[in-house]
């Protein structure tokens, strides 16, 4: 390509970058923002589980007892935990954003107890969301 | 610019929302944040539905969805909104991420995802509604 001689193209193409994930060190609020895009993306893929659940349901006895017996084994109970855990996660995740929106929680302290809040928040309503659904199974 | 000294409009106003985005980020932004907003509760009442769920039978769960309107109502809500913030979310992860033609592609392809997704399961969800 004509373009790959131009000086300025070259130029452009080894201009500074800002620097990324990789020169920093691991801190913690920095994997619970990760955490927040990834559990997102992972909750992007698990509309496919809900889309099937009632695909299934309108489609007929035979395909909501298939997605009954899939989500009911072990490899379908897993990937379930995961999802709802991804979803508690990314709601606490929702509402330390509306808090740091709202101008609160910016200083060290504020950021570290958001960051301990998310986590412990996503945890407890993963336990009590599954110990409801064992209980009314 | 040669109308300068004779217009009565600011400066900031004729270049006001000819940038990257054509005008359209505060919405994208304000819509991502709405959403959310309105999935806090609706999310919690959709994991009382689907934690109603668990167990149920055919019969059963055609019973739940065709007698009552709030099941319905509730999984409508959570799928058309949660589809929503999804699409706007994702649209800001390729933005970040992806440039040139992945950038349009991936836009694309999202925008199709998610439309494709929604109108299915919202159609599946009126169908139980209505009766199986």
């Amino acid at each position: 390509m004509a373009e790959a001689n131009n000086p300025s193209q070259r130029l452009q193409d080894r201009r500074p970058l800002s620097p990324h994930l990789e020169i920093y060190k691991m801190m913690f609020t920095m994997v619970m923002s990760g955490l927040h895009r990834i559990t997102g993306m992972c909750l992007y893929a698990g509309t496919l589980l809900l889309a099937w659940y009632f695909i299934a349901a309108a489609s007929g006895r035979g395909a909501f007892e298939t997605v009954n017996w899939v989500y009911s084994s072990l490899l379908g109970r897993l990937v379930l935990f995961g999802f709802t855990w991804s979803l508690f996660h990314h709601l606490m995740g929702g509402v330390r954003h509306a808090i740091w929106d709202a101008g609160y929680m910016f200083d060290a302290e504020g950021r570290e107890l958001a960051a301990k809040g998310t986590l412990v928040g996503s945890i407890v309503l993963t336990v009590i969301f599954w110990v409801l659904a064992y209980a009314y199974r | 610019m040669s109308n300068k000294s004779s217009s009565l409009r600011s400066e900031a106003s004729t270049v006001r929302s000819l940038g990257a985005s054509r005008g359209k980020a505060t919405h994208h932004a304000l819509m991502l944040r709405l959403t959310a907003a309105a999935l806090m509760p609706l999310t919690i009442l959709f994991a009382f539905l689907v934690v109603s769920l668990v167990g149920r039978d055919y019969d059963s769960v055609m019973r739940l969805f065709s007698h009552r309107i709030g099941p319905g109502t509730i999984a409508l809500l959570f799928v058309l909104v949660g589809i929503y913030h999804m699409k706007t979310g994702m649209e800001t992860i390729i933005e970040d991420y992806a440039h040139g033609r992945w950038k349009i592609g991936l836009l694309v392809a999202n925008t199709m995802f998610s439309g494709l997704i929604a109108a299915a399961t919202a159609l599946a969800i009126i169908k139980l509604a209505v009766g199986g």
